[in-house]
């Protein structure tokens, strides 16, 4: 299977010299495609910077980062513009919605940017909002939906440009248990339905289960890694607790 | 540690407060320029005459630059409201870590006069610059040579502007100490997440306010056009306030009818950012509604003054090129004294070697008005019909022609003459002498006989044979006097002036012979300084206004902007590149400048059809020329803002 997501090696330094905070000191993974990946890791673990990184908002002090056999870490802004639109799609803890616009709008934003024919932006909008259960909110602005609403308004967004790679950074921090479990099944549907692969960080081991495979971060460097396989969601769980105890920190269970 | 504080936040919002910081400079320089015109006499070669008129000019402008602090104060206290608002986390911060209200308004303090001494500093020292360049069109409009290049300050002129704006500053400090005053700490905590309330419309609310707002500006310039500028009537007052509640209804409805139209267009609206751009201006010109029209009304305004102004300027030009008449005037009202005509002033006419002619005329009353009379009036001269109409027998006449080295004419009998002292007086005589029009004078008919333009006569007069000249009554009588040359001529004004200097105050009409008199000289000063006068309040409050209504819209659109920072970088996220955002930024400043301005242009097209209308009187005014000065000028200034304000919104975006 293809490789989507090839760390080398990254590190990043914050600082300068005799006062070096090593944020991330040495990291290496792969993703494949379709893979719906969960990162998990305390407060100050890494993660976030990681993920910033990977997303070329970031670039790393040493190391290399492939996306699709693309070297990202080399790119110059004009070119990250681009690639960002073409092969990512984001999906944030805040759900960041534009809320002038309706989330028909801003799911059709992301299609604009990418200079799709505007003939086929319904059309395209249409499939995804089945998909995400949002058909009947289409009309409605930010302020009128739920947090629930909102960032599977923001996953549609995310998906409906077919991106190589999805990055979501704790994108069930800001919502409800029931708006969370229903966030989460519609990731595994877009995993499973369109083959999206999905990158999650989260610090919540509940979110996390519904990953096939999950690494932990502790102090910038990977601390472990666990599979799925053919567990249970439930036993998948108890498998991350155990982990997570390990690990301390911050990492809850609700 | 409260000085530092300060220091560091005017330091960090350099870039917000460039755009305020250039406009109060601006204003203080424009303040000095203005106020430091008498200092620039002395470089000048002036007579008596004409620095009298200078000081008379310098008054009116004193009087202006109040209104323009108080202008300036207005636009000074809004944005410092604005950078409160827009810093209520900050100060809610401090106040959290325990700093008192009035520790908060010190630092405000600190921050706001530094910001305003420097700009003030920058604004006097280019004044100073500028108004060296001054001079020049100083003497230029005053049509006086410059006999000497100094470098000149005026300290009182530099006072007054520190004071004026001291003032100013003091009713901002005031103002922000009790706003900080009012302050809740909840507000200033949750200051931030209290977003504008979007406010969707029905569409087909928003549709039918277009149109009744459409409709109420027509009404407005519909009222405006027929009831012209000096009918300060009813109709009047109506066209300003349907013009204004019009203006206020246009910008109200107009965001959602053009995100309807737009939204219809899927081939424009679902391409590149169109549709962020479209939604965010709409929901900016929405909530900004109010101050979009006053910026509107003033950008109005600036363009009337600037227009008229130079037009009235363009007239007064053509008026001093053939400037009429005779060298020195006295004019008596019979009908106001039984006194003697001119006695006392005839031994100075006699006595005089330098006096080339001199003689009198007299003028009479027709009894009756131009209308009763016949007299063919051209477009918009309605009020023309109820002047009296005059007449000049042809033996006064005759001399006049003599005395000013013209061929004599003659009527025949029971013919009569028009004259025209100026162009649309000259075409009414010329209509009504082609229309045949009898004049019937004491049971006399008179035919038209000729029509003549002459400048040395006022506005349209009649001249007939003396023998129908039978039992009318004279109105004025009209001594005039010619001399060899210009010296002599101001030698014997002054000359009167002295000897009657005591007489000339007051009503003592009788006792001195003549209710008034003039020189040409005197004449051509006072056409002079009125056009100075005319210039220089033009460009002084026409400068003013602009600067403050494109300041309005520069600072709202960088608030806005950074504001906004976040929705820029989600854009970023999203893969947008930077010519996407900066095209994004262009149209959304481009289009909330331009708003404002299309409209105050279409306003302004009515207006001033209103104003020319009016004119018709004095000449006819030419708006070609004023309208290409004006929209460079106009233009330019605009667009300087415009630059400033995209340059640095993309600064605001762009900042790490």
């Amino acid at each position: 299977m293809d490789k989507i997501l090839r760390v080398e090696n990254l590190q990043k330094y914050y600082g300068n010299k005799g006062n070096i905070t090593k944020a991330v000191s040495s990291i290496s993974f792969d993703v494949d495609e379709g893979e719906f990946i969960g990162i998990m890791g305390a407060s100050g673990s890494g993660k976030t910077t990681m993920l910033n990184c990977i997303s070329t908002i970031d670039t790393p002090t040493a190391g290399r980062i492939l996306i699709d056999n693309v070297d990202v870490t080399s790119m110059r802004s004009g070119e990250l513009a681009k690639f960002r639109r073409e092969k990512l799609g984001f999906i944030f803890q805040d759900f960041n919605l534009l809320d002038t616009l309706t989330a028909y709008e801003n799911i059709a934003l992301a299609l604009t940017i990418t200079k799709t024919p505007p003939g086929e932006i319904s059309k395209k909008i249409m499939n995804v909002a089945a998909l995400l259960n949002i058909t009947e909110v289409l009309k409605k602005y930010p302020y009128q939906m739920s947090g629930g609403q909102k960032q599977r308004v923001a996953s549609a967004r995310a998906i409906i440009t077919n991106p190589s790679l999805i990055l979501a950074d704790e994108p069930t921090g800001a919502l409800d248990s029931k708006s969370a479990r229903m966030l989460l099944e519609s990731f595994c549907r877009m995993n499973e339905e369109t083959k999206a692969t999905i990158l999650m960080v989260t610090h919540n081991a509940y979110s996390a289960s519904y990953c096939k495979r999950i690494l932990f971060i502790k102090d910038g460097k990977l601390f472990n890694e666990l599979l799925r396989g053919s567990d249970s969601r439930q036993q998948f769980f108890e498998r991350i607790m155990d982990v997570t105890a390990v690990l301390g920190g911050d990492n809850d269970a609700d | 540690m409260l000085t530092k504080l300060a220091f560091k936040n005017a330091g960090k919002s350099i870039r917000e407060y460039a755009v305020y910081f250039f406009t109060l400079a601006l204003g203080v320089c424009v303040f000095y320029m203005f106020n430091s015109i008498h200092a620039q006499q002395a470089m000048l070669n002036l007579n008596a005459v004409q620095s009298q008129y200078i000081m008379a000019v310098m008054e009116v402008l004193s009087y202006v630059s109040v209104f323009v602090a108080v202008i300036l104060g207005f636009l000074i206290i809004y944005a410092n409201n604005f950078f409160i608002k827009r810093r209520k986390k900050e100060l809610g911060i401090y106040m959290t870590l325990g700093m008192s209200k009035g520790k908060i308004s010190a630092v405000l303090i600190l921050e706001t006069s530094l910001v305003a001494l420097s700009a003030l500093a920058t604004g006097l020292f280019a004044g100073v610059f500028c108004s060296q360049f001054m001079s020049v069109i100083t003497a230029k409009l005053f049509e006086v040579s410059m006999s000497r290049y100094s470098f000149v300050f005026a300290p009182d002129a530099a006072v007054k502007t520190v004071i004026y704006f001291g003032c100013v500053f003091l009713t901002v400090v005031l103002f922000n100490t009790v706003v900080i005053g009012r302050f809740k700490l909840i507000d200033l905590i949750y200051g931030a997440r209290k977003n504008e309330t979007l406010k969707i419309r029905n569409t087909k609310l928003s549709l039918s306010l277009f149109v009744i707002s459409i409709g109420i500006l027509a009404r407005a310039y519909y009222l405006i056009i027929t009831t012209g500028m000096l009918n300060l009537g009813r109709d009047f007052t109506m066209s300003i306030v349907l013009g204004t509640v019009g203006t206020l209804l246009f910008f109200y409805s107009l965001s959602s009818l053009v995100t309807v139209l737009l939204q219809h267009n899927k081939s424009l609206y679902y391409k590149d950012l169109n549709m962020f751009v479209v939604r965010q201006l709409g929901s900016k010109i929405n909530t900004n509604c109010v101050s979009i029209s006053v910026v509107c009304i003033a950008l109005l305004f600036t363009i009337g003054i600037f227009a008229t102004g130079y037009s009235m300027n363009s007239i007064i030009n053509k008026e001093m090129d053939e400037f009429p008449g005779f060298d020195y005037t006295f004019t008596y009202y019979p009908e106001e004294g039984a006194g003697e005509e001119f006695t006392k002033v005839i031994p100075y006419i006699e006595n005089n070697p330098n006096i080339t002619s001199h003689g009198r005329y007299n003028i009479y009353s027709g009894d009756m008005t131009f209308g009763e009379a016949g007299i063919v009036l051209g477009e918009n001269m309605e009020r023309v019909k109820y002047y009296g109409l005059e007449i000049i027998p042809l033996s006064d006449y005759n001399n006049i022609l003599i005395n000013t080295g013209k061929q004599p004419i003659e009527i025949p009998e029971n013919q009569y003459v028009l004259t025209g002292g100026y162009e649309v007086m000259y075409e009414a005589a010329k209509a009504t002498v082609d229309s045949g029009n009898i004049i019937e004078l004491r049971g006399t008919k008179l035919a038209p006989y000729q029509s003549i333009f002459d400048r040395s006569m006022n506005s349209l007069m009649m001249i007939v044979n003396d023998e129908n000249m039978q039992g009318m009554t004279k109105i004025t009588s009209i001594l005039y006097v010619n001399f060899t040359d210009s010296d002599a001529e101001i030698a014997f004004s002054e000359q009167i002036d002295r000897d009657f200097k005591e007489l000339l105050k007051g009503n003592n009409t009788d006792e001195r012979t003549f209710n008034y008199s003039y020189s040409r000289a005197e004449q051509y000063a006072g056409t002079v300084a009125s056009r100075a006068m005319i210039s220089f309040v033009c460009i002084y409050i026409g400068l003013v206004f602009m600067m403050t209504s494109a300041a309005v819209l520069a600072i709202q659109q960088l608030s806005e902007t950074a504001d906004n920072k976040h929705r820029y970088e989600l854009l970023s996220k999203l893969g947008a590149d930077r010519k996407m955002l900066n095209k994004a930024l262009f149209i959304q400043i481009l289009c909330y400048f331009l708003a404002p301005l299309s409209l105050a242009v279409v306003h302004s097209v009515f207006g001033l059809k209103a104003v020319v209308d009016t004119m018709y009187e004095g000449a006819r005014m030419n708006l070609t020329t004023p309208v290409i000065i004006t929209s460079l000028f106009v233009g330019g200034l605009y667009l300087a803002y415009f630059i400033m304000t995209y340059s640095g919104s993309k600064a605001v975006i762009y900042k790490k």
